[in-house]
């Protein structure tokens, strides 16, 4: 089973995000803070990460870069209510940038085609 | 006893004029000579003596007969008529030259007073043009120096070239028989001939003649350029036999002229030629002193004029400076504001996107979970469906607001295609939508901006969607052609009306509850800036094709803009 790790530090989009993605039959393992992601990435070794840009303490692109420094392998979705940072994702070295929306069939989509990348290779 | 001489009657006035003036003192009374009389009524009777001697008696026949009688009769009588006649003649002679000199004192009074009126004027006037013509009527106005012809040569701005400027007179002999009129040596006020400008004209052919002349200043062997360096006076009177004066003369036709220099303060500002192209007048050296006086004053006042021009250009050009100047910087404090908005309406969105994410988010879970048909569930659709549109309103809102640069990619155009359509294909199954590709399988990698052509194609095919809420068919296909990458997509639905299909493009124009009216403007808007075009084929009740025209463009774009890109990652 494919593992997805979440971090994003509204409690209530955890839950949304934990209810919809295990229904596509993935593992969701959630992170409140990218502090906790950096400590569980380790420990659940997700095969993807979505990642919110704007958190408190330790953001979104500090917390890709820790991770980046540990595994490099592991793809990261950035998934942020901003729109204009669009273009720059791939500067951050992120694979994919998905604006936060109610209906969530592109993160799935996105996901499911990482996944699918991951197992072809 | 010797004869008494017979003395000469005086001829009978009256007999030898056959006159019946008998209201004439001399009427049948012979006993004066009838040039003698003041008051005689034949021609010129009423002149002074001298004029009346000089010009009429001499020559009426009751003197000529007085003389005849007079002849043979004695010796020293002869001697003294030859006497008399000689003198007469000598006086006649002297009185011409005298009334000669009295008309050419008259015009040169007439001339200077001419002159001093077009000083004044030209004192008085600092647009340059205006002293220019000025100058040069002064010249060949009749009333003033009265020469067939002008020209006016100015030193360029770099101080290289001698050039051609402005020219008064006819251009050829036709014309000068056609404008005779202009030439005649009438006195005519200075404001008339001012006035007559306007037909003198810029683009007349003696102007458009002068300004096609054009000569370096460092050519020394020219006639103009000599006059100028040497700051002298050349009066070419054969320039056929001149060869420095040939290029000239040919061109101006005019093999006699004479060049006057105008230099001021050292300052070498040009010259002026005249001519006596029509008439042949011979230009005398006498007359080419008072001229460069003249010449000297005419430098000083084109100086003048120019130099207030130059002025007033430069004080209007400070002007507009300073008041682009003063927009710029309002400009520069609106944009500003717009920034600071723009950068509000970012972080706005960002707060409101979050909640929405939630509530639409969740109404979509409980969508799924209640029961078909539930009035719960039509509620929980309502919500998911506002949300959505809200969201949708929001993305559109941005993107509009935003002017961002294109990211130029070489893109496999179909391959955007089919990832889009990937998209919207649940949708599509939802609403019993079939779909149908129809892409040309060989199409080259175009150069496009990849997120903003699949934000046009993700309007485009919402739209069609929306368009048949009953199901139908969405076609979409790519082709090239002629250099042109076309993508259509097409639906099976409602259509739109013909008088509403000019509008569909305007920004938050709408016929569809839950349509923002901003999807079709932001894909046209972000087509052109492609440089393409988007269109529209539509029927009522049978459904639309929009069309997208793209250019296919070269790689060599590509590589440039691969550049900006190592750039941006560099950063």
């Amino acid at each position: 089973m494919a593992t997805v790790m979440v971090v994003d530090d509204d409690a209530a989009l955890r839950m949304l995000y934990q209810e919809e993605l295990s229904r596509e039959g993935w593992e969701v393992v959630l992170a409140a803070s990218g502090q906790e992601a950096i400590e569980k990435v380790s420990e659940k070794r997700p095969d993807v990460i979505v990642l919110d840009i704007r958190m408190e303490g330790l953001d979104g692109l500090e917390t890709l870069q820790k991770i980046m420094t540990g595994d490099k392998s592991i793809p990261v979705v950035l998934n942020t209510a901003y729109s204009s940072y669009q273009d720059d994702f791939r500067t951050w070295a992120a694979d994919a940038y998905i604006v936060k929306s109610s209906d969530l069939s592109e993160l799935k989509t996105t996901i499911r085609k990482i996944l699918k990348d991951k197992k072809v290779e | 006893m010797g004869e008494k001489p017979v003395e000469p009657s005086l001829p009978k006035c009256w007999e030898v004029k056959q006159c019946r003036r008998k209201d004439c003192p001399l009427y049948e009374n012979p006993s004066v000579g009838c040039w003698l009389v003041d008051n005689a009524l034949c021609e010129g009777g009423g002149r002074p003596f001298e004029d009346r001697f000089l010009m009429i008696c001499t020559r009426c026949p009751v003197f000529l007969e007085v003389r005849k009688r007079a002849q043979g009769r004695r010796i020293a009588d002869k001697a003294i008529l030859t006497t008399f006649d000689r003198m007469v003649n000598n006086l006649y002679s002297y009185h011409i030259s005298l009334k000669e000199s009295n008309r050419l004192l008259e015009k040169q009074i007439a001339t200077l007073g001419f002159v001093q009126e077009v000083a004044e004027a030209v004192l008085g006037s600092f647009k340059p043009d205006e002293v220019l013509y000025m100058v040069l009527t002064a010249l060949t106005a009749g009333e003033g120096f009265g020469f067939n012809r002008a020209f006016l040569f100015l030193v360029d701005d770099a101080g290289e070239m001698l050039e051609g400027k402005m020219a008064v007179g006819p251009y050829d002999y036709e014309e000068a028989s056609r404008i005779w009129g202009q030439l005649s040596r009438e006195r005519r006020p200075l404001e008339e001939l001012m006035r007559d400008r306007a037909g003198t004209g810029r683009d007349s052919r003696i102007n458009r003649l002068v300004k096609s002349m054009r000569f370096a200043l460092s050519d020394q062997e020219n006639v103009l350029i000599r006059s100028l360096m040497e700051n002298r006076v050349i009066n070419v009177t054969n320039a056929l036999e001149d060869e420095r004066a040939a290029q000239v003369a040919g061109t101006l036709k005019s093999d006699a002229f004479a060049v006057f220099p105008l230099v001021k303060e050292e300052r070498r500002i040009g010259v002026i030629v005249v001519d006596n192209f029509v008439t042949r007048n011979p230009i005398l050296t006498e007359e080419l002193e008072p001229l460069a006086a003249f010449t000297s004053f005419a430098a000083l006042a084109i100086d003048n004029a120019s130099l207030h021009d130059r002025l007033r250009r430069q004080v209007l050009e400070l002007d507009k400076a300073h008041r682009r100047l003063r927009s710029q910087r309002e400009v520069i404090a609106r944009s500003h504001q717009l920034a600071e908005m723009g950068r509000l309406a970012a972080d706005l969105a960002h707060e409101i996107r979050n909640p929405m994410t939630l509530i639409g988010g969740f109404a979509r879970v409980l969508l799924r979970d209640l029961p078909e048909n539930s009035q719960a569930r039509q509620r929980a659709q309502i919500i998911a469906d506002e949300v959505a549109r809200l969201e949708k309103l929001l993305s559109d809102a941005l993107q509009m607001a935003k002017e961002e640069k294109l990211k130029w990619e070489m893109e496999d155009i179909n391959f955007l295609i089919v990832e889009t359509l990937n998209l919207v294909s649940s949708e599509c199954a939802e609403k019993s939508i079939r779909v149908v590709r129809d892409l040309q399988d060989d199409l080259p990698q175009v150069l496009v901006d990849r997120h903003k052509l699949k934000e046009v194609l993700i309007n485009l095919l919402q739209n069609a969607i929306q368009s048949m809420p009953e199901g139908g068919t969405l076609s979409v296909s790519s082709r090239e052609s002629d250099g042109t990458l076309l993508v259509s997509v097409a639906d099976t639905g409602v259509g739109i009306p013909e008088d509403e299909k000019e509008m569909i493009f305007n920004p938050f124009y709408t016929t569809r509850p839950g349509g923002t009216g901003l999807g079709l403007p932001l894909a046209n808007r972000i087509v052109q800036q492609m440089g393409g075009t988007l269109s529209v084929e539509s029927e009522e009740g049978h459904g639309s094709i929009f069309t997208m025209a793209l250019p296919l463009r070269t790689a060599q774009r590509s590589e440039s803009h691969k550049d900006s890109d190592s750039y941006s990652r560099a950063r």
